[in-house]
């Protein structure tokens, strides 16, 4: 008991209203947010009645059994001896008296309730229950007595009977002539400064309370787990020690400490790389586990940690970009569809860069996401890939374009066109693509990069094609990139464009001195730099 | 002595301080500041006034108010005034002044006749001229007498017996410790079965450990001199639980870090059931291999919390210190991994307690067990290798050179138990039980004395000690004398 709760003798005034305001308070806190106003408006008019009650005297108390509140010897709320009982609830716990005192706050009552509907609801909590929750919270107006209900069925230790030491042995120790064995400290410490701890220790003593306080427990048990994971030789075992890895990790990563993070992956790529030699029945362990790391479940954790990251701390933000390409590439799946929920646009940025890093490992995760049913998502995807190497990602992109249409066929389009040098077998047909938006687009990515064959495309195009009065904007277009992509070689053929004369087709023609003027214009910005291309 | 701490609050003279601190603050400087300026100057009077005032915010509860000094710290009303960055140095040169004076505490209420402040200056003075008078306390009280200064008094120096006034104390105090027993001993026998176990009724037994360490600390030292001979594992766990807790209450671990302590301390040696019995209770020196495998022990005990029904939190709160606990202050002990990290807090504190507890028990393989000087002793060569050397100062201070327990021969040829250990003043000097014999093969509580006292006429000590044991080695079960 850790508070003096006195055997209450006097009237018990309006105990009863007391009562079956907690319990009206107790179970509004259930069904109710805390801040609803049918939560607040029970838990004050409890807090009034207490109040009025402490006027008179300084304490309320109730005797708890296994069905009722019992106040000065009188029931004042009475319930069946069932789990749904708050007084059962405290007497399975092995409460047997509870008292409010003057001074209760209605934050510390809103505790208390918390408390009670916590192990109402959970009941079979592996560690805690009302009576230690209770003494956790410390209240300064709320106590509690308890008996000894864990106990009532264990035997005392009867210390007459404890052996202190085996009595043969005894009886040689004291037939022995031997010295004792050490030396006394009384004549070791030779100073009797020795007793007494000076204003600095005391202070530094103050310091190492304040770092445990502050101590990271994640970070400590990543580095003993692998310790322990190190020198695990039992399979079973083995899974337990990951599993507690697991949830330190999540943990871990939900508070954005990516610096841990980092040092947790070098750790088991270490280890990984030594059970090489002694323990190979533990690599597919390691292996699975890593892809577990890299699931959705364990980096769903960086929804909470985006929150903890420091916008203008590049260090921070170093760290978390390092760490994510940490991750198996695996991890995309869960990456990608997260650049569209993170906070800022820095923070997307970083993201994609990073998947794009995990991608050049393995592109596979990436280019399976194509497929993802939000387009936006399959969006994001698109664009990542043009970044990354390899002719899967290309084929990929490719397939994509093919089998999309609208905005995320122009995206596989615009993916594409990053790769160099250009892909002439893939734009060249586009060129009459009927998505406008994609024609548009070819066009100028051809006229990015000098290239013959791009040269006498684009002039066989401009000879050869048809151009109704809807096609004059192409039309230019494809003098642009002409001028774009072209070499002196193309020269003698605009020359001869921009003296293009028609009575008939005067506008038509028109467009093609204007275009070849433009092509020509564009070619001799450099004009004295044109070289054939090779 | 009931201990409670205290958390700063608003108080009229300074936002920064709890009404005792603020005490002591006004105190010390009114001490220093009479010494400097005389009566009249601006000052001193200043100094006075804040003195009274912080008596009057004191005395608004209650008419009076003690202030004790008893082993490196201030009582004010029974309860702890915490050191704190912002006041420890303040508080250890009141505390020195107290040695000075040699007076155990005070008594005061608010002055209600006369000139307030004139008397504050007074008491400073008299304070200041009693630091260099022969038997400074007993001036003192006859030159505040004179003075009429009625509303200061001297306290008398404790005078502790174990009378039946602390019977149900003990009582409780026994229950707890048998149900920590068997809280482990039950975890432990679940663990060799193979099966699941929670840890809730442990973490309620030391929510109730670390109450009596706050309240009754004395008591709980006494129950950690309790060696089962036949049941090692089990008394160790609990007497390092105990211990380790009463070493985090003296250095200021808030109740919930004790609470986590006592925790790592029930189960740091968790591991042992995984290995043979028959290895752990050799009587011979152990092979090589045994010796492997013993030392496998604290990884063992990390294996075994994991595999506690507990949460994730409690987990990781809880697996360091078990898995340090061997490691030694300078890293050089085992488990033997490429682990560099700096042992953690608790680590330390419970390197301490196993090693005490363990010296001072009998075992197979030493069945003479040590006595807790001797202990202490050779803990002390291994301070800053094996030790902490800083935590392991603490607990000198907090057991004492003669702990609790220890059996002492005396020079007038008697046996004692020690019942207190000593106070700071007079650290080989503790309060014991003498023993009697019980003219079969035991011994009865005799007086208890104070090896301080002193022969009337030629002040020599009555009754020095010449020889210490640890009592198991005379079948003596320290724990019934003391508890």
């Amino acid at each position: 008991m850790r508070k003096n709760i006195r055997d209450d003798r006097k009237p018990a005034l309006k105990a009863k209203e007391i009562a079956d305001k907690l319990m009206l308070s107790l179970k509004n806190y259930e069904l109710y947010p805390e801040n609803h106003v049918v939560t607040q408006s029970s838990v004050n008019d409890f807090m009034d009645k207490l109040s009025d009650y402490l006027e008179v005297d300084e304490s309320c108390v109730f005797q708890i059994t296994k069905d009722a509140y019992i106040h000065d010897g009188k029931v004042v709320y009475r319930g069946r001896a069932s789990e749904e009982n708050p007084a059962y609830q405290m007497y399975r716990d092995g409460i047997e008296r509870l008292a409010f005192h003057q001074g209760l706050t209605k934050k510390e009552f809103l505790q208390f309730l918390q408390i009670l509907r916590h192990h109402a609801v959970t009941r079979s909590q592996k560690e805690s229950d009302i009576v230690t929750d209770l003494w956790e919270a410390d209240f300064t107006c709320i106590s509690y007595q308890t008996t000894d209900v864990f106990w009532q069925d264990e035997n005392l230790i009867d210390f007459q009977a404890v052996r202190v030491a085996d009595p043969v042995q005894i009886r040689q120790a004291k037939g022995s002539k031997e010295s004792p064995e050490g030396v006394s400290i009384s004549r070791v410490a030779k100073d009797l400064d020795m007793f007494t701890l000076s204003a600095d220790e005391i202070s530094k003593t103050l310091q190492m309370i304040q770092e445990e306080e502050a101590r990271n427990f994640d970070a400590d048990i990543f580095e003993v787990l692998l310790v322990i994971l190190k020198e695990q030789k039992k399979e079973d075992d083995f899974e337990i020690v990951l599993d507690i890895i697991l949830e330190s990790f999540q943990h871990t990563l939900e508070r954005a400490e990516f610096s841990y993070i980092i040092l947790f992956f070098d750790r088991l790529s270490e280890l990984k790389e030594s059970y090489v030699q002694t323990q190979s029945w533990a690599i597919p362990y390691i292996e699975d586990f890593v892809l577990t790391l890299s699931s959705n479940k364990a980096i769903s954790s960086l929804h909470e940690a985006w929150k903890h990251v420091d916008l203008n701390d590049t260090k921070h933000l170093n760290e978390l970009r390092t760490a994510l390409t940490k991750f198996s590439p695996q991890a995309i799946h869960a990456l990608c569809p997260m650049i569209l929920q993170v906070p800022s646009l820095r923070l997307q940025n970083l993201l994609i860069e990073a998947i794009k890093d995990l991608a050049k490992k393995d592109a596979q995760p990436l280019i399976k996401l194509l497929s993802h049913p939000d387009d936006s998502v399959a969006q994001n995807v698109v664009h990542i890939l043009g970044a990354v190497p390899g002719q899967d990602a290309i084929a990929a992109l490719q397939h994509k374009f093919n089998t999309s249409s609208g905005r995320l066929r122009f995206e596989a389009a615009k993916s594409l066109g990053k790769i160099k040098p250009l892909l002439t077998e893939f734009f060249f047909p586009l060129v009459d693509d009927s998505q406008g938006a994609v024609r548009e687009y070819a066009i100028k990515r051809i006229g990015q990069e000098k290239n013959l064959l791009s040269e006498e495309f684009l002039i066989d195009c401009i000879r050869s094609g048809t151009f109704k009065k809807e096609d004059h904007q192409r039309l230019l277009s494809l003098y642009k990139a002409l001028g774009g992509c072209g070499s002196a070689e193309a020269l003698p053929f605009l020359k001869k464009q921009t003296k293009k004369h028609s009575v008939i087709r005067r506008k038509l023609y028109a467009i093609h001195r204007e275009g070849a003027a433009l092509a020509l214009g564009i070619l001799n910005v450099i004009e004295g730099q044109t070289t054939p291309v090779s | 002595m009931t201990t409670r701490t205290q958390r700063p609050q608003n108080n009229a003279l300074s936002p920064k301080f709890t009404p005792e601190e603020s005490f002591i603050i006004a105190w010390n400087k009114l001490l220093h500041i009479v010494k400097i300026h005389d009566n009249s100057n601006k000052l001193v009077r200043h100094a006075a006034k804040l003195f009274i005032l912080s008596i009057a915010q004191l005395s608004e509860a209650q008419d009076a108010f003690t202030i004790e000094k008893a082993r490196l710290r201030f009582y004010i009303q029974k309860k702890k005034v915490l050191n704190r960055n912002e006041t420890t140095t303040v508080i250890q040169q009141l505390m020195g002044f107290f040695d000075a004076i040699d007076v155990a505490g005070f008594v005061f209420s608010l002055p209600e006749t006369g000139d307030r402040i004139n008397q504050a200056v007074l008491f400073a003075q008299l304070l200041n001229q009693a630091s260099k008078k022969e038997n400074p306390a007993n001036w003192l009280r006859y030159s505040i007498e004179n003075a009429g200064l009625d509303w200061v008094q001297l306290t008398a120096k404790e005078q502790h017996t174990s009378g039946p006034h602390g019977e149900a104390t003990r009582q409780k105090a026994r229950k707890v410790y048998s149900y920590a027993f068997n809280s482990i001993s039950n975890v432990t026998q679940r663990i060799a079965s193979k099966k699941r176990i929670g840890i809730r009724k442990s973490i309620r037994v030391v929510q109730n450990m670390a109450d009596l360490v706050i309240s009754e600390e004395e008591v709980l030292l006494g129950l950690s001199t309790i060696k089962d001979y036949d049941n090692y594992t089990y008394a160790h766990s609990v007497n390092v639980s105990i211990l380790s807790m009463c070493l985090g209450q003296k250095i200021g671990l808030s109740k919930k870090a004790l609470v986590r302590l006592g925790i790592c301390g029930l189960f740091h040696d968790l591991g042992k059931v995984d290995i043979d019995i028959n290895i752990i209770n050799k009587a011979g020196k152990l092979s090589d291999s045994e010796f492997e495998k013993i030392q496998q022990h604290s990884l063992n005990s990390v294996r075994q919390i994991l595999k506690l029904q507990a949460s994730r939190k409690m987990k990781s709160q809880i697996v360091l210190p078990p898995f340090e606990h061997h490691l030694k202050y300078d890293l050089s002990g085992y488990p033997h991994t490429n682990w560099s990290k700096p042992l953690s807090l608790f680590g330390r504190i419970i390197t301490i307690a196993d090693v005490y507890d363990a010296l001072t028990s009998a075992r197979v393989y030493r069945p003479v067990a040590m006595s807790q000087d001797r202990a202490l002793g050779i803990m002390l060569e291994g301070s800053g290798r094996d030790f902490d050397p800083l935590l392991l100062k603490w607990f000198i201070n907090m057991v004492g050179v003669y702990p609790v327990g220890t059996l002492l021969k005396l020079s007038d040829g008697q046996m004692g138990i020690v019942m207190k250990s000593s106070s700071d003043e007079a650290p080989t000097k503790p309060r014991v039980a003498l023993l009697i014999s019980d003219k079969i093969e035991g011994y009865i509580k005799g007086e208890e004395v104070e090896l301080t006292e002193t022969h009337p006429v030629s002040g020599e000590p009555l009754r020095v000690p010449v020889e210490s044991y640890n009592p198991a080695q005379f079948g003596i079960k320290a724990a019934d004398f003391l508890v």
